[in-house]
Parts: C-alpha cells; structure tokens; sequence
C-alpha cells in the first residue's frame, strides 16, 4: 500500500508582462471625488449658459446672477433676521422633540405594559400625515415663529420615541442575566447597561429627528407668509426676482444640509463601538 | 395572560374616550372659540353632509391626478437611471454621495421655484412630487441592483445565461424587494409634499380645500376635510406596506 | 454498477479533458500596494472520468483556478484547455457548477430552478420538465419539487443544486465547496452519494474542500495547495475503485493518505494564520 505523491517545484514567478503606465482613465477611475467636481462645474456652466441664452429672466436665474444675490440677501438685516429665527425653531423644535421624546420613550422603554398598551397608539400617529394641518399651525399658534416651534417638534418628537423605545427593548438579554448574576443592584444595571444603550439609540434618534424637525420647519415657514422667511419666498416671487429666490433657498438648503450632517458626525462619533453600526 | 390583554386594550379605550371627552367638554364649556376648535358633533355633521353630497371628489381627483402623473414619471425614470447608475462602479461612487446629501435637503423647498415657473396650478404639484419621488427610487434601484447577490449572476452564467435573460430572470425578480421599499418611501413623501403644497399655493386638491375652509371661516368643514385627506392618505400609504410586504415574501 | 468498481485514470481517450497551463491570477499592478497574487502559476490536468479535489488553506487560489477552469475568471496569464478547446468564458454545455452558498433562484420552486437552469443552457421547452424531473429523482428531492428554496434544509438545498448540475448533462461538474455550510454527517453521507453518482455516470468532478477526510475520500488525485500565493505543491494519488463505500471511510487506507495530506498541509496553514493581511475575495469579471 504505497502512496504515490508528486512534488511540483515553484516555477521562478517574474515580473507581470504589461505596460505599468497608468493612464488618464485610470487616474480618473481612481478620483470619483475629482469626477464629482467636475461634474458639478459643468453643470453650473450649462445652467449659466442656458440661462443666459434661452431663459426667461422671470423664473430663471443663471448662478452667477445667484451668487450676486446671496451676498445682497446676507446684508439685508430683515433677511438675515428672518434666516436666523429658522434656526432659532429647528434648535428649541428639536430640543423639545429630545426631551419630551425621553420623557415618554424611557418609560414606555422600560415597561413592558405601558409599551403593550400605549406604544401601537403612538406609531398610530406617527403613520397620520402631517402636511395637510398646516392650515391648523395658524389658526392654533398664530403666525409668529410659535408655529413653526410646533410643527417642527410635532415632526421631532416620534423618531426619538421609536428609536428610545427600540433601542432600550433590543438591550441584550443575556448582559443583564449576566450582570445580576454577579450581583448588580437594579440601580446599577439601570446605570451601567440601560444608559449606555440608550444613549446610543438617542444619538441615532438624534439624527432622524433632525432631518424631521428641519422639514417640518421648513414646511411651516413656506406656509406662514404673513412673517418668517415664507413671507420673503412670496415676495421674491411676486415681485419676478428669482435669483433673490433661488439665493434665500440655497441659503436654506444649507442650513438643512449643516445641521443634518452635524447629527450624522455626531451619531457617528458616539456609535463607534457597535459591532454592525 | 387573557386579563392582562384585557388590561391593555381597557386602558387604550379608555385614553380614546378620554380624549373625545375632552375634546366635548372644551367646545361645550366654551373653553377654546368654536373658530378653533368646533364641537365633534358639528364636525361629524359636516363630514356626513360632505361624504352623501359628493362635493369631496373634485378635489379629491385633482390630488390624486397630481399625485398620480409625479408618481408614475418619478417611478419610470427613476428605475431607469437607477439600474443605468448600478452598472458601473465608478459613477456609484461618483453620484451616491451627490444624491445623498441632496436627498438631506428637504424637497419642498423647490416649491416657491416651481411656483414661479409653473404657476399655482397642477404643473407646480406635479414637479414637486417629482422631485420628491425620483430620489428615493434612482437611490433604492441603485443599491437593488448593485446588491443583487453575485453568487446568483455567477451561477445564472455558468449555465449559459444570455445578459437578456440575465437580466430578466435574476436581476429583476432579484432586485424588486429593495425597489419596491424604494417606491413605497417615494409614494408616501410624495403624497405628503403635494397635500403640502396644495395648502401653501394652490388653486384645487384635498389641501387646498383644507386651507380654503380655513379662509372662510368654515373650521368644521376643514375638519371634515382634513379627516377624509387622512384617510385616504393612510389607505394609500397602507396598500403601499402591504405590496411592499408581498414582495418581499415572494421574491426573497 | 460494475463488480470490480470503476477506477479513474482508465482514461477514456490519450488526453486530459482540462488542461491548466501556467495559469496565474493576480490583481492590481505589480508594485503598487494593492497588487495581490491569488494564484501562482499552476498547472494540472484531469482525465475523463477522475474525481480531483483541490485542497488548501484559506486565499490559496484553489477557488480562483476552479473559476478560471470553469470560464467564470480569467487568468492574468496562462491558459486553460478543456476538451482541446481554450477556455474563453462560461461553458454550459461542457461545464456544470455547484456552489458553496446557495445559489437556487428564492422566488422559484425547486423544479422551476432546474427548468430555468435548462432553459439557460438552451435546452429544448418541450424536454425541460423531464430532465427536470429526472435530476430530481437520481438526488432524491423529486417530493420536494414544489417547494420553495427557504422551506429546504442546507442539505436539501445542495441536493437540489446537484440536480440542477446534472439535469444540465455536462461532462464536467466543478463543485466549490459545496458541502461547507453543512453539518459533518450531512456532508458524509452526501460524500457517499457523490461516488456512487461518479461511479455511474463516469463524468469528470473537480471538487474544491477544506476537509481533509473528504478530499481522501472522494478523490482519485488531491492537489494541495501551499499558503498565499498559491500554487499547487504535491499531488498524492488515491488508489480505490469507485463507488467507495463507508468501510473505506473507517480504513487505515484512508486514515494513512489523511495523516499525509495534514503533513503536506499543516505548515501551509499555519503560515496563512500567521500572516497579517486578510486573504482577498475573489472577484469576477
């Protein structure tokens, strides 16, 4: 019963044969950051050349007419002033929407009948549409920066609660039979594993409750026109001047786009240790 | 556990009563003007009287064609662009993070632009849905179709598999769970941000009607309204979860 | 079934039906940092009719050769030669695969993935529900050729995709791992069933595991492997009739050639453990 093996001796392994100049395609394949800006400079050139050749001043505005005016709408004080209050309703929006989401999300969280009993009433009208109250913001609040507060916490406050109440009822089981058999007091798992995972769940909350409240916001603010920054969209707009528009909007789209990235930075540095993010 | 079942849904009644009480007891004490806050049996009066005349259709099919025509052009060329973008690495990593931080702006804000190009008629509804549609639908097709299980394509191949039937028999049923996601989020924020719009600038549809009887001081009738705009918005949403649902049981 | 088994390297014509030459597989460019070689130049060639596993530890290319034999991975140099003819992309009509993840289509039923799978290789419609149902009897699934993917267990579903590689009538079956997510009792008796299937049919198999009790057990030649880059390091032979049976497993026949694959693998595997860059995915054209 012999075996019968064959060796195979390693071939002398040379250099791969090819060409090893690296080409334009492949340093662009290399760069989508390069290929992204690129991207973005021709599509603001073909928007100024079009607008210029074949637009109607009236509704259209190329970007540099844009730019032109945002500078003006930055030393305009009432502008300025009325940019500042949105900001002003999204902080004291999602402050609200944190704290009063707390206040109901922790103990629905942590028992488990208040959950079986009030948390399907929650989700109920979390699926009710929003948008079309509106008209009730004023009739309720009036037409200062109260109903836009309002509207922004109403959209706020229940990612906080689903995100509060999922994350307290995803603790692992098995970490606090492991903890009570060394003897932890219920105060000490409730500091030492419920506060931590909380805290975590209310970071990603944190984040979806940001983009909510932005929108409800901004949704608020384009319906109130008597003040606020919707009274200067239906100004620009009666009075044709749409690259003061397009300016007061990019100036928005900014604000949304710094505050939601801040949460997502935010989450992110606070959810590191998650094994699956 | 039967009382304790019995338990939860007495407490759930009860805080369904409590707040209908609530709510008759303020308008009957006068607590809250009848303007803000009309009595419940005035706003089921108007409601019944709106449901029998049928006056709630016109504005209810001029909704619903807005919706309708954004809803279908967003959905059609999304999945196009979508399975257009997942075919080549490079302009996934191009475009993703371009429509992922545009999708982090709130869409209504186009709204006053559209307003001043199109008008306050459907034209401007219809954009704004749009927009508001085609995001999620290009990003969802695209992560679909990106994500397809490569073991599958392989396996299709290695039989022979021509990229026609490739892509007709592997990639679609394949992707359409996640599409299907995709269009349910499209559906419902388009949904939204019309019946949005329509109480911002608006000639017609649903909100509009809510915005108008607030105008005339006809606050029950807004009521009435609001409580069909409502309805009808959480049936849609709901077939919407349900084919959502369906498709993924059935092709995954 | 013969009396007397039937024994692999009775070739069934003078030459090999694959031939490997020099094949190579390496990614990125040479010198810069994410240049990997997944395969050194390795050549092997099987006879109508064995059974040749391929055996090694993790990143060693024995999954990249198995691809670029079957058409699904071409190599940066080298070329492979299957019945005479290069090696340019699939093969359905000489080449079946079987996977190691599951790669029955979820939204159909086991006899509809069969079908499908026929319907790819171009296979007449009128035939499609015979063959189909034919596959299924020579694995034993024929009862379950109504249910869907997720109601099988692991071992069912490896069956099913068996069937669906034989239904496709190939000379050649190349199998990758297909028994590693199963439990090892499933995987032995399975095993078993492999050789009687080969022992019938005379088709040629090669069959890429990490078992070293498989590879001898199934095999009429295991190629080993060394660590990454790999290359093809001995080839030990495996002289048993097929179809083997369970005495053979519990032989000192077998247990003798398993205590030389360890040696032969041992040292290969420690140095994959010791090394610190993961071994790369395979990636497909």
């Amino acid at each position: 019963m012999t075996t019968t093996r064959t060796n195979i001796a390693p071939n002398d392994v040379g250099a791969v044969s090819g060409a090893s100049r690296l080409r334009l395609t492949t340093r662009l394949q290399n760069s989508p950051a390069a290929l992204r800006a690129g991207i973005i400079l021709l599509a603001l050139l073909g928007w100024e050349i079009a607008a210029r050749l074949w637009g109607n001043p009236l509704f259209m505005a190329p970007p540099s007419d844009v730019a032109v005016a945002f500078v003006g709408l930055v030393g305009n004080g009432a502008v300025m002033l009325a940019v500042w209050n949105v900001l002003v309703a999204c902080f004291l929006a999602f402050v609200l929407s944190v704290a009063l989401g707390l206040l109901i999300g922790v103990p629905l969280g942590l028992n488990a009948f208040l959950r079986d009993a009030l948390y399907p009433m929650v989700l109920l009208l979390y699926a009710v549409p929003q948008s079309p109250f509106l008209p009730l913001l004023t009739i309720a609040f009036g037409t200062g920066i109260e109903p836009k507060i309002a509207y922004g916490f109403t959209h706020g406050i229940f990612p906080i609660i689903v995100t509060v109440v999922g994350g307290v009822q995803n603790i692992d089981r098995r970490l606090v039979v492991a903890a009570q058999s060394m003897g932890a007091s219920r105060a000490q798992i409730l500091r030492r594993i419920v506060l931590p995972v909380l805290t975590q769940s209310l970071f990603s909350g944190m984040r979806l409750a940001m983009a909510a409240v932005v929108l409800g916001v901004m949704l608020a603010e384009l319906f109130v026109s008597a003040g606020g920054v919707g009274y200067f969209t239906k100004m620009f707009s009666n009075r044709f001047e749409p690259e003061n528009l397009f300016a007061l909007l990019v100036m928005l789209a900014l604000i949304a786009i710094t505050l939601n990235e801040s949460c997502r930075q935010v989450e992110r540095h606070y959810t590191k240790w998650r094994e699956n993010g | 556990m039967i009382a304790r079942r019995i338990a939860i849904h007495a407490v759930q009644a009860g805080l369904v009563f409590a707040l209908l009480a609530l709510w008759w007891w303020i308008t009957a004490t006068g607590q809250v003007h009848p303007f803000v806050l009309p009595p419940p049996m005035a706003v089921l009066d108007r409601l019944g009287k709106l449901l029998a005349s049928g006056t709630f259709w016109s504005p209810l099919s001029i909704t619903m064609w807005e919706f309708g025509v954004s809803f279908v052009t967003a959905t059609l060329l999304g999945l196009v662009f979508g399975f257009l973008i997942s075919r080549r690495r490079l302009v996934v990593r191009t475009f993703d993070p371009l429509l992922a931080a545009l999708y982090s702006v709130p869409m209504v804000l186009l709204l006053p632009l559209f307003v001043l190009t199109f008008g306050v008629g459907v034209g401007s509804k219809i954009a704004l849905g749009f927009v508001v549609a085609f995001f999620p639908v290009v990003l969802s097709t695209t992560t679909a179709f990106l994500t397809v299980d490569a073991s599958l394509q392989r396996a299709a191949l290695s039989m022979g598999a021509s990229q026609s039937q490739l892509f007709v028999r592997v990639l679609l049923p394949a992707s359409l769970p996640m599409v299907l996601s995709g269009m349910r989020i499209a559906l419902i924020t388009s949904l939204l941000s019309i019946l949005g719009a329509e109480t911002i600038a608006s000639l017609g549809g649903l909100g509009h009607e809510i915005f108008a009887r607030v105008e005339y001081m006809q606050t029950a009738e807004m009521y009435a309204y609001l409580a069909i705009t409502v309805i009808v918005a959480m049936m849609i949403n709901g077939l919407a979860l349900w084919i959502d649902a369906w498709g993924r049981r059935k092709f995954s | 079934m013969s009396q007397t088994g039937f024994h692999a390297g009775q070739a069934d014509g003078p030459d090999p039906i694959i031939v490997a030459r020099d094949v190579r597989q390496s990614f990125g460019v040479p010198g810069t940092p994410g240049h990997v070689v997944a395969l050194q130049d390795s050549s092997l060639s099987v006879h109508a009719g064995e059974l040749v596993c391929l055996i090694g530890p993790s990143g060693c290319g024995k999954s990249s050769l198995l691809n670029i034999i079957g058409g699904l991975a071409r190599p940066t140099s080298g070329e492979v030669l299957v019945k005479g003819r290069p090696v340019n992309g699939p093969m359905p009509k000489d080449i079946a695969f079987v996977f190691q993840e599951s790669t029955l289509f979820p939204w159909l039923d086991v006899i509809d993935n069969i079908k499908t799978g026929l319907e790819f290789q171009g296979v007449d419609r009128a035939q499609l529900e015979d063959r189909a149902i034919e596959a299924l009897k020579v694995v034993g699934m024929l009862d379950f050729r109504n249910h869907l993917p997720r109601q099988l267990s692991g071992g069912m579903k490896q069956r099913v995709q068996l069937a669906r590689a034989l239904s496709l009538d190939t000379d050649i079956i190349l199998m990758d791992e297909p028994f590693a997510a199963l439990d090892e009792q499933t995987r032995m008796v399975l095993g078993e069933d492999i050789s009687v299937l080969l022992a019938r049919s005379h088709k040629t198999i090669v069959f890429v595991t990490h078992s070293l009790v498989e590879a001898v057990f199934l095999a009429d030649r295991v190629a080993t492997f060394t660590a990454r880059p790999g290359r093809i390091k001995s080839i030990i032979e495996v002289d048993e009739p097929h179809p083997r049976s369970r005495e053979f497993m519990t032989s000192e026949k077998l247990s003798v050639l398993r205590n030389e694959l360890y040696e032969l693998l041992h040292d290969e595997v420690r140095r994959t453990m010791e090394s610190a860059e993961r071994p790369m995915a395979q990636a497909f054209a």
